[in-house]
């Protein structure tokens, strides 16, 4: 057997005798000089560790969901995280915790995003030191513009409603929404009825949810006249169907000198002006009060094919005159806020009908009974089986009314009296009819406000828990997608509008940490 | 000097060396390249610390006689590979430079080229 011994630095004598070795020899030598089988095997485990660094990564990259975590001690002496620094104090120290007071509204920090991240979940423990009319806000920056997508991380208002009312909550990967049930008198929905507003409900809520026309089903106009006498500006609502005819009947006072117009105004909802009519003065613009003249000046406005809905007509005077009839073709009309009941011979000697409202209130109210004239003093206003005297003029007299789902009637034998406190009124019973019963309110951070005005509040809101001593965490969850996000890093706003207000600008709020989790979901 | 670690355990050290080196400098390369593709799940920090340690111990161990080859044209199409590879990576990393990156890149690949055929001409064992 002939062995080429290339690339072996071997002298030509033992060349020489390595080439008469047998096979058998030749075999017994090469195994002697290689390596033994031990180290074949340690080398080869050694080839497998950068082959299973590889394998992890790539299995961690592509195969495996991922979470980050980012824990920001804000109290700690060598970096606060929060910028600018000057919008931050030193660090305090307080019962064992170290932490730093936000003193100005806007504050900013980062957070590093991987490549491929979902979500990233955030939490803040921080002192409640706010107003209740303030909320601690999380912006996520959305735009390369100074634009950040926010989330009420705390509310006051809303923690204060949650304590008190019963609420449900769905908690979804894009958002939490919180249902609060104001009032218990309207049926029990869930959160997605509400989403799909279901007519009947006053909804405070900052969600999308489109308001519904409103209307009254199989509705035929038919005429309606109201001989309640009333006295000044009036502003009513009305449900038009077809064409609007009005007719008003009114009696110059002359209490006071000038004209005494009356104009019929017609509104669409947004206050943008249909039509319009002028009922003239009587004649007389001196300051000549006759008790006994019956003659009245009367006009009517009459505006063809109107969208059946609703619409606000009003009745604008200067308070020198009184309304004596109404008479429309329409069969659904209330009075919003006040009226002023005027049946009385402090004005006119013919005018001693008694004269009788409605209403209806889902919340508790408080009414309020106002006259102005000895005259009409010392009578008893009757509401439902109730009786209220009043006494004196000039005073305010008060009663409370339960929230309840039926009719109540006001009844006056007097009148001359100023009936406030309910949103509504009708003169029948038939003509009532509630436009606003189902409304998107406006949400504010006012508890007061919402418990009166709202039926149920539909937020975005994740409650938070409580960690002692006034201490709380709050968290929240943000979709990295449509997100603004620059060299793997996430800038992130705390907003606390009431550092920016200077009647609450001292009440700073201590952070004591934020921790941060970056979902990264699997790519395959 | 006179090496500490001689036989099975001199080859061994020298393998582990040299495997943990390249892995190292593999990782380091792929991280640059794709931020945090390796940072993000390991400190390749601690295997810096493992690759100096081998490497002082390396110093001490026996090695073999090396043998030294004359080029052919595969030593020198790797080298031209290298080249190209390296004006890749550093094209990609300076790419925010504009046209200076160009410069920058192809200067780059040019030494490596160059001092790479220097060291392979070397005649000294």
């Amino acid at each position: 057997m002939e062995t080429k011994f290339t690339n072996i630095n071997v002298d030509k004598k033992t060349e020489s005798e390595i080439r008469k070795l047998t096979k058998g020899e030749f075999g017994k030598i090469k195994n002697h000089s290689s390596e033994p089988a031990y180290v074949k095997f340690i080398k080869i485990i050694i080839i497998i560790i950068p082959i299973a660094i590889l394998c992890y990564l790539v299995t961690a990259h592509f195969f495996l969901n991922q979470q980050f975590n980012y824990f920001y001690n804000i109290g700690n002496e060598k970096e606060s995280f929060l910028t600018p620094v000057d919008r931050v104090s030193q660090p305090i120290s307080d019962s064992g915790i170290n932490f730093r007071n936000i003193t100005s509204s806007l504050t900013y920090f980062n957070v590093p995003i991987e490549d491929g991240s979902k979500n990233i979940s955030i939490s803040i423990k921080f002192k409640d030191n706010l107003p209740e009319s303030s909320k601690l806000i999380l912006g996520a920056k959305d735009s390369v513009d100074w634009h950040y997508q926010s989330t009420v991380i705390y509310s006051p208002t809303i923690e204060k409603l949650i304590a008190k009312y019963p609420y449900k909550q769905n908690i979804s990967q894009n958002n939490s929404l919180i249902l609060i049930k104001l009032n218990t008198n309207k049926p029990d929905y869930s959160i997605n009825d509400i989403l799909s507003f279901p007519g009947n409900v006053r909804i405070a809520t900052d969600q999308n949810i489109s308001e519904k026309q409103f209307t009254i089903s199989n509705y035929q106009p038919s005429q309606l006249t109201i001989d309640t006498a009333i006295r000044g500006t009036h502003n009513f609502y009305v449900y038009i169907k077809d064409t609007f005819e009005v007719t008003v009947e009114k009696r110059d006072m002359n209490w006071y000198e000038n004209e005494d117009n009356l104009t019929i105004n017609l509104y669409y909802l947004n206050n943008s002006l249909i039509s319009s009519r002028t009922i003239k003065d009587d004649g007389e613009t001196d300051a000549k009060p006759n008790k006994t003249i019956t003659k009245t000046q009367s006009g009517t406005l009459n505006v063809p094919g109107l969208k059946e809905g609703v619409y606000r007509l009003e009745l604008k005077n200067n308070d020198d005159v009184i309304i004596t009839r109404i008479s429309i073709n329409q069969n659904k009309l209330i009075v919003k806020d006040k009226v002023f009941l005027a049946s009385s011979t402090v004005y006119f000697n013919d005018l001693t009908d008694p004269s009788k409202l409605y209403f209806k209130s889902n919340k508790p109210i408080t009414l309020k009974f106002t006259t102005y004239h000895d005259a009409a003093a010392n009578q008893t206003i009757k509401i439902d089986d109730q009786r209220l005297k009043i006494i004196k003029a000039k005073v305010d007299y008060n009663q409370s009314i339960q929230q309840s789902s039926l009719m109540h009637q006001i009844t006056s034998e007097k009148n001359d009296l100023l009936v406030s406190g309910s949103d509504f009124y009708s003169f029948t019973e038939d003509s009532w009819f509630e436009p606003f019963n189902s409304a998107k309110i406006l949400l504010k951070d006012d508890s007061i406000y919402l418990e009166n005005n709202a039926d149920y509040v539909l937020v975005n809101y994740l409650p938070v828990q409580d960690a002692g001593d006034g201490w709380k965490i709050s968290n929240t969850n943000i979709q990295l997608s449509g997100l603004y996000i620059t060299d793997k890093k996430l800038n992130m706003l705390i907003n606390i509008p009431h550092l920016a207000n200077n009647a609450t600008k001292s009440k700073y709020i201590p952070i004591d940490w934020i921790n941060m989790t970056v979902f990264k979901p699997a790519k395959f | 000097m006179k090496p500490i670690f001689k036989g099975n355990l001199a080859s061994i050290i020298n393998h582990l060396f040299q495997t943990l080196l390249v892995t190292y400098l593999l990782l380091l390369l792929i991280d640059q390249i794709w931020s945090g593709f390796v940072s993000l799940y390991l400190n390749i920090n601690y295997l810096l610390i493992i690759v100096i340690v081998l490497g002082v111990l390396d110093i001490f161990s026996e090695h073999p006689q090396l043998n030294i080859k004359k080029a052919n044209w595969k030593d020198y199409l790797f080298i031209l590979l290298l080249g190209i590879a390296g004006f890749i990576i550093i094209k990609f990393k300076t790419s925010s430079l504009g046209a200076l990156s160009w410069v920058i890149s192809i200067i780059a690949g040019i030494l490596i080229i160059l001092l790479s055929i220097l060291i392979l001409e070397d005649e000294k064992p």
